[in-house]
């Protein structure tokens, strides 16, 4: 199957109020895809919808060619916009943890993300700066190998040298094995060249849905044609 | 994926007490203990057996430990990391109510223990002690154990459902059942209550509880228990429980 994730005419409203209108779009396998739009756009709730977390209002969604369950979470990895794995938590339990809680875990290729993280052995996760659990977490679902890995805001908040290490170790995952990324942001500086393809949302519909080379080609670059449809 | 390494999991998000805290608590319990054998001593003391209420009052936080088992997924944010775990979520939420179930037995053990040896020494410095006296009392005590083995699993379960909404309309209507249960077990106190012509001694009450009621009561709050329990995994499944909506 080529086609990891389909998302058909999803709604979604919150207390009477509409968050997501007729969201249709589907990820096929290796593309990294980008789910771009202003703050408080939909972007987490639409990709908890993805992933089955929410239930949509209307609409369907497919992965892997089924309606979703917690099989799906044997194949899909999805790191949450904020949270953390466990709070109290030091890393070699969290590791430990995953090794036991996930059927597929690569402990070299979390170590690797981690490496120059410098993070210290006896302290809880709650203790670690936000560029080291940011490392811990993408750490956490990079090492699951898993075939759609679904990453929201991840490089919100992070230093330069955190957003780099992040980046690069979405890069690594693409390269090592994992099938397709979904990530969104609204921080496009680092990721530019990274996305195949680019879903932007704007006042809870797609108006945008294109490969990123035509959108390179047509607007220069990602943050120009954002700045653009965003004016509008 | 097992249920223990589930429950290893939950275990791990439990709070760790602090030394300090091990200590104040600790010294707290022995200053208490040593100074009611004092008063026992002096003659300030009547009826140690009311001590056993303390532990009744116990059989009802099991609420509490259901509520902060699905309560804490919020609060420490691991919401979303839990629900992404690749296991059912009968699986997931049965390794919640075990480990809440764990922490609340534990705790009410340490409380029987506690009682126990309270009474004994009470006993004692009263100068009225006696193994017959002694086994009296300690009746009163697995009289509680008994209806907390009875009605424990479903007091978590509806705790767990009461953290579980987080519209305060949804918790009054949590509420309002947990009320049901209060006044089902004062029916039931009442009842037996009514054997005795001493009835304003609680202690007595709960030594005398009847054991067919008791065994209703328990079918009842274990099937329950299992309704709600069913209840909140099918609300998870559909993603319409513990995530806002």
């Amino acid at each position: 199957m080529s086609e990891l994730l389909r998302l058909d005419g999803i709604n979604k409203g919150f207390r009477g109020q509409q968050v997501l209108t007729d969201i249709s779009f589907s990820i096929g396998k290796g593309k990294a895809v980008g789910l771009l739009g202003p703050n408080g756009v939909g972007k987490s709730t639409l990709l908890k919808i993805a992933v089955g977390l929410l239930s949509p209002d209307k609409g369907e969604v497919r992965i892997f060619g089924e309606p979703p369950s917690w099989q799906a979470f044997e194949r899909v990895a999805f790191l949450p916009d904020r949270g953390h794995f466990s709070r109290t938590m030091k890393l070699n339990e969290a590791l430990d943890m995953a090794l036991r809680l996930y059927p597929v875990f690569d402990l070299g290729i979390a170590e690797e993300i981690l490496e120059g993280a410098k993070i210290p052995a006896q302290a809880s996760i709650s203790e670690l700066s936000r560029g080291q659990e940011a490392r811990l977490n993408i750490a956490l679902c990079v090492a699951r190998k898993p075939e759609l890995l679904v990453l929201d805001e991840p490089f919100a908040g992070l230093d330069i040298l955190s957003r780099e290490a992040m980046v690069d170790a979405v890069i690594g995952a693409i390269s090592t094995g994992v099938q397709s990324v979904l990530i969104s942001t609204h921080d496009l500086d680092d990721v530019e060249g990274v996305f195949d393809e680019i879903i932007l949302l704007n006042d809870g519909r797609v108006a945008l849905n294109q490969e990123a080379e035509s959108v390179r080609a047509k607007y220069g670059s990602l943050r120009q044609m954002y700045k653009e449809l965003m004016r509008v | 994926m097992t249920v223990r390494t589930l429950m290893d999991f939950e275990r791990k998000g439990w709070a760790k007490r602090t030394c300090w805290n091990k200590w104040i608590k600790g010294g707290t319990l022995i200053l208490w203990l040593g100074l009611s054998v004092l008063f026992a001593y002096e003659g300030w003391f009547k009826e140690p057996r009311i001590a056993w209420l303390a532990l009744f009052g116990m059989i009802y936080s099991g609420v509490g430990f259901g509520a902060r088992a699905t309560v804490r997924e919020w609060k420490e944010e691991k919401l979303y990391w839990w629900l992404s775990l690749p296991a059912p979520r009968e699986k997931l939420l049965l390794a919640k109510a075990l480990v809440a179930l764990e922490r609340w037995a534990s705790l009410f053990a340490g409380v029987f223990v506690y009682i126990a040896l309270y009474i004994f020494l009470v006993d004692l410095a009263m100068g009225g002690w006696s193994w017959h006296q002694f086994l009296l009392q300690l009746q009163i005590g697995f009289a509680e154990v008994l209806l907390a083995i009875a009605l424990g699993p479903f007091l978590v379960m509806v705790g767990m459902l009461l953290g579980s909404f987080k519209k305060s309309s949804s918790k009054l209507i949590v509420g309002l059942l947990w009320g049901l249960v209060i006044t089902a077990l004062n029916l039931q106190v009442n009842l037996v209550g009514l054997q005795f012509s001493d009835k304003t001694d609680p202690a007595n009450i709960i030594a005398n509880l009847n054991y067919v009621i008791l065994l209703a009561e328990g079918i009842v709050s274990y099937g329950l228990g299992f309704l709600i329990f069913k209840f909140i995994s099918h609300r998870l499944k559909q993603g319409k429980l513990l995530t806002g909506d």
